[in-house]
């Protein structure tokens, strides 16, 4: 019996080897006719109306100035199930959407083209924020376009800071300066209105994320080359102190909410729905506030909270990427594209026009418009242009928002250089650790995360 | 047709003439019956054994955009055996089983037999208790939510307030975990062992009843001798596929608790799913998956083994 | 009480049913049965009847188990912003190719396997049993490449629902299921057929199959709902937006930013469908036993 089955079974491999062989045969850069076809991923979808009038009349543009491009829509948004299966098969959008947090993964994994001699030729490279540049760029190769980029600030709610007494004359909240008077806020929010007075993610790598901030602000560095070896270096009583702070937050203020198992679209539910006073976010991304009934009024943001080593924060945002193996004029297509969706840095009437369009549309839909992003185009004409349409369109008081876009010592840090999703990973486990154990030892669970990721996953580093 | 050519090598008894007639007929029956089944085989080819083959094949390499690139042995298997996290895993994942052999494998077989018994609202219960199962895994998973919500907000803690007890931590209690979601699953798997279970009791023989009926025999006497033994294949059968598929658990623990509290609630299977999709390192999970499928395979072979000797 | 004298399968007879005792123990058995049926139907109901609440309350904590407030617009509003007939048909189309190579890919193999055993049948069937045992992520990218570009033959499958027809003709736990119910009809049955001079798919169809009927509709119920509410493979291989089901169109909603109590709605939209089948088919369930004729 066995031996027919080991015999079967040799087949099976057999056949199947010489299957994996035989390469999928590469798909066309162009189609049968003279145009150059590209794809076009998080292309709207139906419950983003403005949207889809938006992208639709960018397709016509697209056509009647470039009528030998051919833009197909596609509506496959980065999401974590289905890209490493789409991106192994070949079968992503030419111009996809991503992540920040992803880039640097995606390049290590090859799913994406690298684009560095299209973008000299356009011009664009030196116009290119050079902090945003950084997260798309390896080995002095340039793999992809930031889309959008914001820094993460406190967002805070004004009801439940005025129903907590802490707001100023003019009803701005008074956003903590430092950790501890975020937990000492955060406490009081809670005793007066019931409801958390901060939201801390704990789950799917956000939790990781967010502690980035205060522990960069505590002093803490993940991560050191020693003699060309990548060595944690996170076992430190600063590395505590800042999972200590986290161990405050629920044990200590008793600012938490119950729920300590937080992901990214809990916490801006919370959040949204009143249940939480504050939480690190983007400071302008309010259509999902808007989906649950948040009111603009309710909205403002400050700086982040200083800690013993000063201010730090987190970029995020969204990064054009383009399907590995594409062709150069397909590269060059979708240059165009970005031209036509006002997306590149020449500032021409055509693309102010399109700017101003676009920010019409996001007023539109009810997002916060009136907070000046991190800019992707560091030109000054194209940064000036910008600012006009942001001010026109300007939906909010902005003394609301002041205080966070006037911080000028807020340090912006790169995210750490190896295994940053594995390391978030770990710090989540440590966060939940501290929250669901009063007794747990920061120090101990600290030393354990680090010397297991070392284990894991620097040890493990080929290169 | 490799199994019909090996028909042809075996040496057959009997008369020369007799033992060609005999060797036509089965190769003209065995012919005909794997004709009937070829869709099958073909299907069950590509779909399921060649691609798996490849998966186990290339967990053997360093992949690179899926392709093998450079052969490596053991590598993935070492990296994965020697994780941190893979030992826990692999505890909670008997965990998972143990319990959910305790919680959700006799209730179906208890519904089954009981709905069958039912002479009033059968069709009512019948609906009612598989209704979990058509209800979709987003919105059981915010059924859950509510349900096991921790604090005041929670619909159980409310429970609990009303028969005058203190909050519980509900998932967050890493000792609670795994039974909650064995428990959360039972809901919404019963039905479809119920179902099973109900169509089997179709089979039973009323007239074995009747006559037992009259020669005295109670209700549990009839359930031991007449409704047991009838329903005993598919008991065992969905017992394997029940331990099979808690073996391999993973969309639950992912949306119920991402694994915490503090890796509380880590599968094996959720521990390949991150390797694959969020640490874009596949051959490790390709790796993992072979380790479960070898414990697997471990397990049911002991378990014929040992059902065998129990049943000579 | 006539329901009790006209009681013809189960356990309990109708003449059990005259004693006293064998009385109460039914009504503790659907007793039973009427708390196991609220402890599945009412929290799903509580969650789909509080989408109709407005937002507000929706998320209230503690939640408030008696609606305060009634909404029907909302279903209307997400009706029209989801255009379902569309997905609807798409999605019965999706479930009826699954249907059929659900169950004559897999009936005909466990009717194979357990009936005509040719040389090699049991092998077969421990390979395809094994199946099981592997996570499905394993074979998941190489599955993918195959559909789009089909071994030897190189064609592709994209935009199609024959991936998703495909994948129900390979399904180990149905096989194993036709193969276990097969098992148990009389060998008479078959032999008096094959002495009437039916062939073997003749027995299949004129004889396996009538007295098949509760497994038959046991695994057309599990198929549809099934088809209903896979999101993965669709999602993978269908790219033109006319053609997605029901619950791709959900997915992509959801990771656009709709509100849950929306949300839900669209979910109650979604699972009609399924539990008419059910409701339909439940019945025939029943009357199985007495077409399929096993009694005897």
């Amino acid at each position: 019996m066995l031996k027919k089955i080991a015999m079967l079974l040799s087949i099976t491999i057999t056949l199947s080897i010489t299957g994996c062989m035989t390469n999928v045969n590469k798909e066309g850069a162009s189609g049968t006719d003279e145009k150059v076809t590209i794809s076009v991923g998080d292309w709207p979808t139906e419950n983003r109306p403005q949207w889809v009038e938006q992208y639709n009349t960018y397709l016509r543009n697209m056509e009647s100035k470039y009528p030998d491009i051919k833009v197909v829509p596609d509506e496959w948004a980065y999401d974590v199930n289905s890209f490493v299966p789409k991106a192994t098969s070949g079968q992503l959008p030419t111009l996809y959407e991503t992540f920040h947090t992803e880039t640097q993964k995606i390049i290590n994994a090859k799913y994406c083209a690298d684009i560095t001699d299209e973008l000299e030729k356009a011009g664009y490279l030196d116009k290119m924020n050079p902090m945003l540049k950084e997260l798309v760029t390896k080995n002095g190769r340039v793999y992809g376009i930031p889309k959008d980029a914001y820094i993460l600030g406190l967002t805070a709610n004004v009801a439940m800071f005025t129903e907590a007494g802490l707001v100023d004359e003019n009803g701005v909240p008074l956003f903590p300066k430092t950790y501890e008077e975020l937990g000492e806020y955060a406490s009081i929010i809670k005793k007066k209105t019931g409801k958390a007075g901060f939201i801390m993610p704990t789950m799917s790598n956000f939790g990781g994320w967010h502690f980035m901030s205060i522990a960069w602000s505590h002093g803490v560095t993940f991560m050191e080359q020693i003699d060309g070896k990548w060595t944690a270096t996170f076992n430190t009583s600063e590395a505590a102190s800042a999972l200590q702070f986290i161990k405050d937050l629920k044990w200590k203020y008793d600012a938490l909410p119950d729920n300590v198992l937080v992901d990214n679209p809990e916490m801006l539910k919370l959040f949204a729905s009143d249940q939480g006073a504050m939480y690190f976010s983007n400071p302008a991304d309010f259509k999902l506030f808007d989906t649950y009934g948040m009111k603009k009024e309710n909205f403002s943001v400050g700086p982040m909270p200083e800690g013993p080593l000063g201010r730090f924060t987190l970029t995020g945002g969204k990064t054009y990427m383009f399907k590995p193996g594409v062709a150069p004029e397909q590269i060059d297509a979708a240059l165009k594209w970005l031209e036509i969706t006002g997306e590149s840095p020449t500032p021409t009437a055509e693309l102010l026009a399109v700017l101003d369009e676009n920010y019409k549309t996001w007023a539109e839909e009810g997002q916060v418009v009136g907070i000046y992003p991190q800019n992707v185009w560091v030109n000054e004409e194209f940064v000036k242009a910008k600012a006009n349409v942001i001010d026109k369109y300007k939906n909010i008081d902005i003394k609301f928002a002041e205080q966070f876009m006037n911080a000028k010592d807020v340090r912006v840090k790169p995210e750490e250089p190896m295994n940053c999703q594995e390391l978030y990973k770990t710090l989540d486990a440590c966060i939940q650790a501290v929250l669901t154990d009063k007794n747990a030892d920061p120090a101990t669970v600290i030393n354990q995360a680090n010397s297991d990721f070392q284990k894991n996953y620097l040890d493990k580093i080929s290169e | 047709m490799k199994p019909t050519r090996r028909i042809a090598v075996k040496p057959a008894a009997g008369a020369p003439r007799e033992r060609t007639n005999r060797w036509l007929n089965a190769f003209t029956r065995n012919g005909k019956a794997w004709m009937i089944v070829l869709p099958s085989v073909l299907l069950f080819y590509f779909i399921m054994w060649r691609p798996i083959a490849e998966g186990v094949f290339l967990s053997f390499f360093k992949l690179e955009n899926y392709q093998a690139a450079g052969f490596v042995g053991f590598q993935n298997y070492r990296e994965v055996l020697s994780d941190t996290l893979f030992l826990g895993a692999l505890k909670n994942t008997f965990g998972y089983v143990f319990w959910s052999l305790l919680i959700s494998f006799l209730p179906p077989i208890i519904i089954a037999v009981a709905l069958n018994e039912m002479v009033h609202l059968k069709g009512l219960f019948k609906f009612s208790i598989y209704f979990p199962v058509i209800v979709p895994t987003v919105a059981a998973a915010l059924i859950w939510y509510f349900l096991y919500l921790p604090g005041d907000g929670g619909i159980l803690n409310m429970l609990r307030h009303s028969i005058g007890l203190k909050n519980s931590e509900w998932l967050q209690n890493p000792i609670l975990t795994i039974p909650l979601i064995i428990t959360s699953m039972t809901w919404r798997g019963c039905g479809t062992s119920m179902v099973l279970y109900l169509a089997a009791l179709q089979g039973v023989n009323q007239e074995l009843y009747e006559a037992s009926t009259i020669d005295g025999a109670g209700f549990f006497l009839k359930l031991r001798y007449i409704t047991f033994p009838h329903l005993s294949p598919i008991i065992l059968l969905l017992l394997v596929r029940q331990i099979v598929g808690i073996f391999q658990v993973m969309v639950e623990p992912m949306t119920m608790t991402g694994g915490g509290p503090n890796n509380a609630s880590l599968s094996l299977n959720l521990q390949g799913y991150n390797y694959a999709f969020v640490y874009f390192q596949p051959e490790r999970a390709l790796a993992l998956n072979v380790i479960t499928f070898v414990i697997l395979l471990g397990i049911t072979v002991f378990y014929f083994r040992l059902d065998k000797k129990l049943s000579i | 009480m006539r329901a009790f004298s006209e009681k013809s399968s189960g356990i309990i007879t109708s003449l059990d049913l005259k004693k006293r005792h064998v009385q109460i123990g039914y009504w503790c058995l659907f007793a039973l049965l009427a708390v196991i049926s609220t402890i599945c139907l009412f929290p799903p109901l509580w969650v789909f009847m509080s989408s109709f609440k407005d937002l507000k309350e929706f998320l209230t904590v503690p939640p408030t188990i008696i609606p305060r407030s009634f909404h029907p617009e909302k279903v209307i509003e997400v009706w029209k912003t989801l255009r379902f007939a569309t997905y609807y048909r798409n999605t019965i189309v999706m479930a009826i190719g699954e249907l059929i190579f659900c169950i004559f890919v897999n009936g005909l193999a466990g009717y194979v396997i357990s009936r005509l055993r040719p040389k090699g049948a049991s092998l077969y069937y421990k390979l395809v049993l094994w199946t099981m045992m592997l996570p499905a992520s394993i074979s998941m990218v190489p599955l993918f490449k195959l559909f789009i570009d089909f071994p030897w033959l190189h064609f592709s499958m994209l935009n199609t629902y024959v991936p998703m027809w495909l994948m129900a003709g390979a399904n180990a736990f149905n096989v194993m299921l036709f193969k276990n119910f097969f098992d148990t009809i009389p060998d008479s049955y078959v032999e008096a057929a094959r002495i009437d001079g039916c062939s073997d798919l003749g027995i299949f169809a004129k004889i396996i199959m009538p007295l098949s009927v509760p497994i038959l509709i046991v695994v057309a119920i599990f198929s549809v709902n099934f088809s209903w509410e896979a999101f993965f493979w669709p999602y993978l291989v269908i790219r033109d937006k006319k053609l997605d089901t029901v619950a791709v169109q959900l997915f992509k909603m959801k990771s656009s930013g709709f509100s849950e109590d929306k949300y839900m709605i669209a979910l109650l939209f979604s699972i009609l469908p399924p539990a008419l089948v059910f409701i339909f088919f439940q019945k025939y369930m029943i009357q199985g036993i007495t077409m399929s004729g096993i009694k005897g």
